[in-house]
């Protein structure tokens, strides 16, 4: 009882176990990723494309084409649209993706 | 770079832009003014615009139109616009006229051609996607290993 309650007052101490919890926690999810290879992005479709927004498991745009292969609504888009990560313009199908990347498809244009 | 919900006011733009480079002591302004015409039974086109990248694209353009002593401007409409309106303005302002006669040949084409905004038809109140006149931008075709430079 008097440990405990040194642990909860002492704040030096209670750092330390924070961080070493907090180690633990990170090394939990980097060993989750590394096993899996995936990571969450959200993908957008502009313009006429007109669908809503979609989260997928994906680590890299190669996935993401096989992804839109398999869609109907989707398939013609994938020749003739650029693709952005977080709003710049990829030129590099090998781009490693990271958890919270946003993606963009961009479909043909013409403004004026 | 300026945005608005349909068609632009082209006489206050105009104005707006020629005092600003009034006190500049530049010797060229050049305004294109792109103007929605009857085709194919059209009422009015349609704009989509992808805000972060036109932005970006812009920017790169004002860094351009900067290392040749020049400056670029902008605006477009999003939403309908009517036959016989205008949709887009740009303008070149520099010192000597060849400047900006060349650049705003560069930037109204390189405009057409990479900025990310959809055009639609309106007919009988319907948005139909002008996909005919539209061009794949550059770096598309990346997921299909067809890239287009």
């Amino acid at each position: 009882m008097t440990f405990f309650l040194l642990i909860l007052t002492n704040r030096n101490i209670n750092l330390r176990f924070g961080k070493v919890y907090t180690y633990i926690i990170n090394l939990k999810f980097k060993m989750f990723y590394l096993k899996n290879g995936k990571v969450m992005v959200k993908v957008e479709f502009l313009g006429p494309i007109n669908l809503e927004p979609i989260e997928l498991d994906i680590s890299n745009l190669k996935e993401l084409a096989d992804f839109m292969q398999k869609k109907p609504e989707l398939k013609e888009w994938i020749g003739n649209s650029a693709v952005a990560v977080n709003d710049v313009i990829v030129n590099s199908i090998d781009y490693k993706l990271k958890s919270g990347d946003k993606i963009s498809i961009l479909p043909p244009v013409c403004g004026g | 770079m300026e945005l608005y919900t349909n068609a632009l006011n082209v006489e206050e733009i105009s104005n707006r832009w020629y005092e600003s480079v009034n006190s500049l002591n530049y010797g060229a302004l050049i305004t294109f003014v792109g103007i929605i015409r009857e085709e194919n039974g059209i009422e009015a086109l349609s704009f989509d615009i992808y805000e972060p990248i036109l932005k970006s694209w812009f920017n790169k353009w004002q860094e351009e139109a900067k290392s040749r002593g020049a400056i670029v401007k902008m605006a477009h409409a999003i939403g309908d616009v009517r036959v016989g309106e205008s949709s887009y303005i740009s303008a070149v302002a520099s010192p000597k006229r060849r400047v900006a006669l060349e650049l705003i040949d560069e930037f109204v084409e390189d405009f057409k051609a990479n900025a990310p905004i959809w055009k639609y038809d309106v007919i009988d109140g319907k948005r139909v996607y002008a996909q005919d006149r539209s061009t794949p931008m550059s770096g598309a075709g990346l997921l299909s290993g067809e890239k287009n430079d």
